[in-house]
């Protein structure tokens, strides 16, 4: 009885080099072979031009029709070399097995079952490396050079050095971190609670969760965009006209609520360090949804027996949410925190769509666009600035992978795998 | 049951509870309603300060006539066309590793999990530079399908998170009896597996075209120009041309958030089901 793994590395070995060389090779070929479809295509529009007599010029329809047969075809191929991978691999995989265990089935089936998973992981795996793992250590590697390629850390040193301009800024970029990293997170979660709470008290509360959590499927850059009515300078009357011009009213809600001077004239989000609060609060109002629907979900989850004891014990409703509800969802909230966590230092459309960039609201992403834009100081080039920015960013993320790895993996062992 | 039903507790109690819900409502739509209320209004309104009164005139036809008229439809056309080959794409990719991840025991499953995991984790700052000058050498900038192909590559680590899983709870006899009747493993996953996780299919791809609808950074890092730009960045642009028309950019506005906000209503079940899945498991 021979071990089995040699003949699985081999089938598997056999396997890949097959798919490496024959799919780009089949690709290529299948793209080359149906090449003349793009004129026929184009032909079907000069056809279809003609016969309905389109306004634009003939050369445009031309154009149009061979760019769609092109997509066409792509996605046709696309597709059947899919199917392709996974007809030959899972073909090779079963006969290859059936060759070297003539006579048994139990070797056989478990030869295909050790390599089975690698033909459905392949591609993604392949996908991952290429577009995750290499260019986040290709960024690594640049924040450890010069642009001309010569190994520096003055990548580093310029955001550590007290003379250079990166210091104060990386600086207030950390500051402003930190404060979004308490703030948002905490804002969300204590804001979803209640609405949670709230809206599970009246008749009503699905409409109202409804409501609250549409935010959620608004994009960043919307949510900015629309904040920015609210939170614009505004309500100043029109001074007279200048140069034939007048100049416009500025909008902005809560300023004509407020009622204000020339002064305020400028957005909310722009005041000198109390902007970023307006900037946290967008993020706080796209959120907060988030937050409501899955500790809704948790608080309905938690054991009616409990509730029922805890009422029999004669608990008021604060009683009852703080030392009976609350404990039971607790890692509900912690899974919540860590992904909002991550959200928040990513965040990179909500200042930028606002132009809110200037040192004051920096926050690492920011600070990093800012740096791959235009980094120079007097002719002191720091060109890779914005690799070392994304490094010490990704820095920051790492503890909470770390944790939520640990925390996944205990849950699985929990569960008995 | 907490809390206590109102109709218990002392009047002032009541009011406050009651008003309290009302208001957060409030807070959270004002904005959203004032930008639908801008949409409406004529240009004049706008110059004489006319923001939050009543419209002196109704322009719905006009400003929404604008928008279409403008770039916007090509962006949208665009956010449809690399929003959809990509949850089709991401959803099917991570069908076969949760499958893969979920139903076999191998070497390496749990590093390859965890690796899928860590992915999830990434920033996408840190590969912003190498990725751009990936897809430059490969001829991919600025193109949807550049774009797409990125997308598929990032969503995968949260799809096949969320597939495990999805997969892990299914019960495992199903798959043992098919084995012992002697079904290729393909056939199992495509008969046996794939029917049973439809739900958790229809909920993934309602989360990732929101997700991947509402994506920004990538829209501005890997495309240019309304070719290939999705409306998230088409919006800045659309604003940058009519700058301090309010009118037009709410309404613009409203346009480029209303297929995610429709999607929404109408797979409500499917999308809190998708958060819920993919984030507390």
């Amino acid at each position: 009885m021979r071990a089995l793994s040699p003949i699985i590395a081999s089938n598997g070995l056999a396997i890949f080099l097959t798919i490496v060389f024959l799919l780009p090779i089949t690709a290529i070929f299948a793209f080359v072979v149906t090449t003349p479809l793009d004129d026929a295509m184009a032909n079907l529009g000069l056809w279809m031009h003609a016969h309905w007599q389109w306004s634009f010029p003939e050369f445009d329809t031309q154009e149009r029709f061979a760019k769609i047969g092109f997509a066409l075809r792509s996605v046709v191929i696309a597709v059947g070399i899919s199917f392709f991978y996974f007809g030959i691999s899972n073909w090779l995989n079963a006969s290859m097995a059936r060759v070297r265990c003539k006579n048994s089935l139990g070797r056989q089936s478990n030869i295909i079952e050790a390599i089975q998973p690698w033909i459905f992981v392949g591609p993604t795996l392949v996908l991952l490396l290429l577009f995750l793992l290499v260019p986040a250590l290709s960024t690594l590697s640049l924040s450890f050079q010069e642009y001309d390629g010569t190994p520096s850390v003055r990548n580093y040193a310029f955001l550590w050095d007290p003379e250079s301009l990166g210091y104060l800024q990386f600086r207030l970029a950390m500051r402003n971190s930190l404060m979004w990293l308490i703030l948002v997170p905490s804002t969300c979660i204590i804001f979803g609670l209640l609405i949670a709470v709230l809206a599970d008290s009246v008749s009503w509360g699905v409409v109202a969760k409804t409501f609250i959590f549409v935010p959620l499927a608004i994009s960043f850059v919307g949510a900015a965009v629309i904040w920015r009515n609210i939170f614009a300078g505004g309500g100043i009357e029109p001074l007279e006209t200048i140069n034939g011009m007048t100049p416009s009213y500025q909008i902005g809600l809560l300023k004509s609520l407020l009622g204000h001077t020339a002064e305020y004239n400028e957005p909310l989000y722009s005041l000198k360090f109390w902007g970023n609060f307006f900037l946290m609060w967008i993020l706080v109002w796209v959120q907060t949804g988030f937050a409501m629907v899955i500790f809704s979900a948790a608080l309905r989850g938690v054991p009616e027996d409990t509730i029922e004891a805890a009422k029999i014990d004669g608990a008021n409703p604060f009683q009852m949410f703080f030392r009976v509800k609350l404990p039971q969802i607790y890692s509900t909230v912690l899974v919540v925190w860590t992904t909002l966590v991550v959200l928040v230092l990513k965040v990179f459309d909500i200042p930028y769509a606002l132009s809110a960039n200037d040192d004051d609201k920096l926050l690492l992403a920011t600070m990093m666009e800012n740096a791959r834009n235009n980094w120079s100081i007097g002719g002191d080039n720091v060109d890779n600035l914005y690799a070392s920015i994304a490094v010490m960013l990704m820095l920051t993320v790492v503890p909470n992978m770390v944790f939520n790895g640990w925390r996944i993996r205990r849950e699985q062992r929990e569960l008995g795998n | 049951m907490f809390p206590k039903p109102i109709e218990k507790s002392s009047r002032t109690w009541q009011l406050g509870y009651q008003a309290l819900l009302p208001t957060v409502m409030l807070l959270w739509l004002a904005p959203l309603l004032a930008v639908a209320l801008f949409s409406i209004r004529p240009d004049s309104d706008f110059l004489v300060g006319n923001y939050w009164g009543w419209p002196s005139s109704f322009e719905m036809t006009k400003n929404y006539g604008m928008v279409f008229g403008s770039a916007m439809p090509r962006y949208i056309m665009n956010s449809f066309l690399i929003t959809i080959p990509t949850v089709i794409g991401a959803v099917a990719l991570s069908c076969m590793t949760g499958f893969a991840l979920g139903v076999y025991k191998f070497r390496g499953n749990l590093l390859i999990f965890f690796m899928f995991i860590a992915g999830n984790f990434v920033p996408f700052q840190i590969l912003m530079v190498p990725v751009r000058d990936l897809t430059l050498d490969i001829g991919l900038y600025n193109t949807k399908t550049g774009l797409v192909l990125f997308h598929i590559a990032f969503q995968t680590g949260f799809c096949t998170l969320f597939m495990r899983n999805f997969i892990k709870a299914l019960p495992h006899e199903l798959i043992e009896a098919a084995r012992v009747e002697g079904i290729a493993e393909w056939r199992i996953f495509w008969f046996v597996v794939l029917p049973l996780m439809k739900p958790a299919i229809a909920a993934l791809s309602v989360l990732i075209f929101t997700f991947i609808w509402n994506d920004y950074f990538w829209a501005i890092v890997l495309t240019q120009g309304e070719n290939a730009q999705p409306v998230t960045a088409g919006i800045t642009s659309f604003n940058a041309q009519f700058r301090a028309m309010y009118h037009l950019m709410s309404a613009g506005s409203i346009v480029a958030a209303l297929p995610p906000v429709l999607m929404f209503f109408l797979m409500q079940k499917h999308f809190i089901a998708g958060l819920t899945l993919g984030s507390v498991k």
